[in-house]
């Protein structure tokens, strides 16, 4: 465990934890609220908003931040056509931000200097100004999440029956929308696509597979997390393996794990 | 209650239904009817004031309190809600934002879920209940919010005899025991004839609005069905069947 002396994999660590445990949590609603194609479509822009604030010299959590609140506020209120479904219209976005994202990175020398690969991400870079960022943010969300729970699941089950009682539909959507993409926006840097992406769906997955009941699945699928990325970090430090694709064979082995023995059970 | 007059609904430049008139009354049970695409679901917005009107005006009454019933094929089941969680739903306008449930809200609950018959299913997952027990926990939940109008969309959708019976005449127990409003949606006109006193019959973008005595006439019936019908009676109720061209009933 000398490791752990090292600063580098603390931050690691921190950083991991951090944005796995908020990322499992809020992919719950991405799951049952079935916008997987959405959170997708927001990580690439987040990981747009940071191959573009490197290509301008700007910051890149604020551009990300930016790229990822337009695009929130696009899924949120979709433009409506006739021709086309608005999932579609998703799909043209992620490619569209996945293409000009690799534009934008291809010859661009600050990308490596960094040290961020956008797609397997490179937690090992987390910085003290990192830490303290996601240390906020995991404050505000969690504390908007507790305060307006019901709210929010009010909503996303039955949004009309929800503004017949009198909740305000448009606003708790738009908090949660808004949420969600803050943390992708401000995760994708250190965490890139994958690992971001992999934590809003298979941990939810898992727990949704084992519990019925929401507040175990909250609970539990940020507890898969919170355990998968301190395994994965460690396991990948020993064998020397990228950590993101380390955890998400993690997270994979228990969603595959846990469905098999239900499947055997169930027989 | 409420007063349509004069009113033009639809979305964007395009006119749903026009020129409405009529007038909900305190203690009514109205039926609203017309075939798929005829504009029920947007008078029902109208009515639940989730749409405004393109022309026209609707008069509220200051006190309308709306239970909303919503169709229940609209809702996603990959929810894990219990149905004591879903029918709480109907309490959460009045708890307030930051606010958790307080003893009133779980009394009310149960109270409504007694009334509704479900209250043996209040820890069940709504996902595993049957139609019929799906249709009443949404009653249930509207009922929580302590409405004096009941709005109902398609509530015997997909139900068998059996089911479409007990939910109108838990619909009517309401009504009646309670001194709701009551307006239920439907597509079929023989599903509430026996139990709604006033009918909005929906067609070619118009409403019109029928007292039970003037509908049940075999040649006001034709007319709305564009089909010659025979109405007769079992039991005190009322059913209506096709004629043939010979006068024969088929």
């Amino acid at each position: 465990m000398e490791i752990l002396n090292e600063t580098f994999f603390r931050y690691a660590l921190i950083s991991g934890v951090i944005i796995g445990g908020l990322c499992a949590y809020l992919g719950i609603y991405i799951i049952l609220r079935r916008i997987v194609f959405i959170g997708l479509a927001l990580s690439e822009i987040a990981a747009l908003g940071v191959a573009l604030g490197l290509f301008l010299g700007w910051k890149t959590d604020v551009v990300s931040l930016i790229s990822v609140l337009l695009g929130t506020i696009f899924f949120w209120k979709p433009y409506r056509s006739e021709s086309y479904t608005n999932e579609s219209l998703v799909g043209f976005v992620y490619a569209m931000a996945s293409a000009v994202g690799v534009l934008l990175i291809v010859k661009n020398p600050a990308i490596e200097s960094a040290g961020i690969d956008l797609i397997g991400g490179n937690i090992l870079y987390t910085t003290t100004s990192d830490i303290w960022t996601l240390l906020v943010l995991s404050i505000i969300v969690f504390t908007l999440h507790i305060a307006l729970a019901k709210e929010f699941l009010f909503v996303s089950f039955d949004r009309e029956t929800a503004s017949t009682v009198g909740l305000k539909t448009n606003l708790y959507e738009f908090l949660l929308y808004i949420s969600i993409g803050v943390v992708i926006a401000l995760s994708m840097r250190t965490g890139g696509i994958i690992f971001v992406f992999g934590s809003l769906i298979i941990p939810p997955l898992v727990s949704l597979s084992i519990f019925n009941k929401l507040e175990y699945i909250f609970i539990s699928s940020v507890s898969f997390a919170v355990l998968s990325v301190i395994v994965g970090t460690f396991l990948s430090y020993f064998w020397d393996l990228p950590t993101s694709a380390t955890v998400m064979c993690l997270y994979g082995a228990l969603f595959i794990g846990v469905n098999s023995v239900k499947a055997i059970l169930n027989k | 209650m409420m007063t349509f007059k004069d009113v033009y609904l639809g979305y964007g430049r395009n006119v749903v239904l026009e020129k409405l008139n009529f007038t909900i009354q305190k203690n009514d049970f109205v039926g609203i009817i017309g075939q798929n695409g005829s504009g029920k679901t947007t008078v029902l917005k109208a009515i639940n004031n989730s749409l405004k009107p393109q022309r026209g005006e609707i008069f509220r009454e200051p006190d309308i309190k709306i239970g909303y019933v919503i169709q229940r094929q609209y809702l996603d089941t990959i929810f894990p809600f219990t149905v004591k969680e879903i029918v709480m739903m109907g309490r959460y306008g009045k708890i307030g934002p930051l606010k958790f449930p307080e003893p009133g809200d779980e009394n009310k609950v149960e109270e409504v879920l007694t009334v509704t018959g479900i209250y043996d299913l209040k820890n069940k997952l709504y996902r595993e209940l049957s139609g019929g027990q799906r249709q009443r926990v949404l009653v249930a939940r509207a009922l929580a919010s302590e409405p004096n109008l009941l709005l109902l969309d398609e509530p015997t959708n997909d139900l068998d005899i059996k089911g479409t019976e007990q939910i109108l005449k838990l619909v009517q127990k309401i009504h009646s025991e309670l001194g709701i409003t009551v307006i239920v949606v439907s597509h079929l006109l023989l599903t509430i004839l026996n139990y709604a006193h006033k009918i909005i019959f929906l067609k070619d973008k118009k409403a019109a609005m029928y007292s039970l005595e003037e509908i049940f006439s075999e040649e006001m019936l034709t007319q709305i069905y564009e089909y010659p019908v025979k109405i007769g009676t079992i039991h005190n109720k009322k059913y209506i069947v096709p004629e043939d061209i010979n006068g024969n009933t088929q």
